[in-house]
């Protein structure tokens, strides 16, 4: 019987004693990555005698007006404005920025490239700055702007901060495109103008999209920036919400994991709908970085 | 070329992000130097007090102890979190669908902001009603001070980052696995090479240059913990259970001494380029 040749197939698995310990293993261990969120949408439906009393109780009737009482006293829709104006300025801006600057660095060679290096090592030399260090500069650089106390302190600096991993990231993928295509413009009459913005910026559209998301991500979640540099209340921005759970309603533990939660779920929700963008853009800078 | 860029050109495009990076990036870094030599207190202007800050520092308890503390925290971030990202990353190499959640589910945690990462575990972790503590005295021990006491807190703030930075870990250790040619492994299993020592003895050396990086990320933002230790311990019992980045805040913005709170800042910057630059030596000498 003359048989076909196959591609080699490696031994099929089968379920031995080892494998089924390490599914529970591994499964566990997925468990634990979600059990404090659960931990908290399972107190968030409690009272606050029944968080103290008995942790592990089923709530005896789920309390939904926690969410509700959560919703009013802390100023999410006010808080989520804010945030939203403060991306909606800064966040075109520094991708725009940064995009022209790593087109320069990254792909322009004028010369021997002397200052496309001199440029770009003095941007990449604040990879290893940690931001902490300059809070208390920028908070006296905004008081001096005569900023200090308006949302305008908050974008800013929103503006400057990506600029170190952007760089990095995106003057490496202007370089990897392939120099006929400049040649190409260039015998069809295409300004410069033009070959960047046509061109060259959908070629590299991932890696703007893994800068915008993390720009994004970085003005989200930015807490301490924020709280320094602006202290009215209605100014506030989204990362600040703890503020409120630490503060006024620091004893109101149902009503602070419903806030929590509040924040929580949506994040979650649009995490999952986006996952392979964040997944790939994290993977992207982790290994430049 | 010579039609498409001229040095004007390239200048032009780059001076938007020059002028805002060495405003908020370089201008601020050197102006915290120079604070570092005053003493200032919000008023007026700074006094120019040369070493005094610095000696200060040296003899300052609460230093010591937060470095203390963060170095504790740094430790068992890498002891929890390398090996479980490890065996996460390990175990779902393939993209099938159970791994495509259990990857998801790792991540949630990564994208989960500080603070409300640390609002979560402050519920796990809190000695009266937190989850563990109710976990421990039904098993029938006593309960233990995870957030409260002086010891634990840095084991605490390690629990909550090493879960926040699962997600992030699992990435790496992907990236490193992928990067080892198939061959090397099928050759190993046909030379009757069982799974753990093609672990310990081929995969781990082969991306050891990863392992590296890995730790020196995870030291380096040990060296970052803020919120937690705002919104778990506040400090702890008298500046027990700061970390150097959190003493760096309450002696910079709340006891307003801003010119030794740069000090601090600027001890603290030292040492993640020392840490950074001793790793770039080491991976440069392996070559």
């Amino acid at each position: 019987m003359a048989k076909k040749t196959r591609k080699y197939h490696p031994p099929k698995a089968h379920w031995t004693v080892g494998k089924v310990l390490w599914e529970i293993v591994l499964f566990l261990i997925i468990c634990c990555s979600l059990v404090p969120v659960l931990w908290g949408f399972f107190l968030s439906l409690k009272t606050n005698q029944e968080i103290l009393l008995q942790p592990f109780a089923m709530p005896e009737k789920l309390r939904w007006d926690n969410y509700a009482r959560a919703f009013v006293g802390v100023p999410y829709l006010k808080m989520l404005s804010n945030t939203f104006l403060v991306v909606l300025v800064a966040l075109p801006v520094s991708v725009i920025v940064v995009v022209m600057a790593s087109f320069a660095v990254g792909r322009m060679k004028i010369g021997r490239g002397r200052m496309q290096g001199a440029l770009y090592k003095y941007f990449i030399a604040g990879v290893i700055l940690p931001g902490y260090v300059m809070l208390f500069p920028i908070y006296m650089m905004s008081v001096k702007l005569g900023v200090y106390d308006t949302l305008w302190a908050l974008i800013l600096p929103a503006m400057g901060g990506g600029a170190c991993m952007g760089v990095m990231l995106l003057s490496a993928n202007f370089a990897a495109v392939p120099r006929e295509l400049d040649e190409a413009a260039i015998v069809d009459g295409c300004s410069m103008t033009r070959l960047l913005v046509q061109i060259l910026v959908p070629a590299v559209s991932p890696a703007i999209a893994t800068l915008t998301i993390l720009n994004f991500l970085g003005i989200w979640n930015n807490f301490v920036l924020a709280r320094i540099l602006v202290n009215k209340e209605d100014l506030r921005m989204i990362s600040q919400a703890v503020m409120y759970f630490k503060g006024e309603y620091s004893t109101d533990y149902a009503l602070t994991m419903a806030g929590t939660m509040i924040l929580v779920i949506p994040q979650l929700a649009v995490f999952v709908a986006l996952q392979k963008y964040v997944v790939e853009g994290v993977t992207a800078g982790a290994v430049k970085g | 070329m010579k039609y498409l860029y001229t040095r004007r050109k390239c200048l032009l495009l780059v001076l938007p992000l020059f002028i805002l990076y060495t405003m908020y990036t370089i201008y601020p870094m050197i102006n915290s130097i120079y604070y570092s030599f005053t003493s200032y207190r919000g008023l007026g202007t700074p006094r120019w007090n040369d070493f005094a800050n610095y000696r200060r520092l040296l003899t300052d308890r609460y230093v010591w102890l937060s470095l203390k503390n963060t170095l504790v925290a740094a430790v068992a971030m890498m002891l929890m979190t390398l090996p479980m990202s490890f065996v996460i990353a390990y175990n779902i190499k393939k993209r099938t669908l159970r791994n495509r959640i259990y990857l998801a589910a790792v991540f949630a945690s990564y994208i989960v902001p500080g603070t409300l990462t640390a609002l979560l575990w402050y519920f796990l972790l809190n000695p009266s009603f937190g989850m563990f503590n109710a976990i421990l005295t039904k098993l029938g021990f006593s309960g233990v001070e995870w957030i409260g006491g002086l010891k634990l807190s840095p084991i605490s703030y390690a629990m909550a980052a090493s879960w926040a930075n699962m997600g992030f870990y699992t990435c790496l250790w992907n990236v490193a696995l992928t990067s080892i040619p198939m061959e090397i492994l099928e050759a190993s299993l046909i030379d009757g090479c069982n799974k753990w020592r093609q672990i310990g003895k081929i995969i781990l050396p082969m991306i050891r240059e990863n392992i590296g990086s890995m730790v020196i990320l995870i030291l380096t933002s040990a060296l970052k913990i803020y919120e937690l230790v705002y919104v778990l311990t506040g400090g702890g019992p008298n500046h027990a259970s700061e970390t150097i980045m959190s003493y760096m805040y309450t002696t910079t913005f709340t006891a307003q001494t801003y010119g030794y709170g740069m000090t601090i800042g600027v001890v603290e910057f030292t040492i993640a380029v020392i840490i950074t630059m001793v790793s770039l030596a080491i991976s440069r000498k392996e070559r």
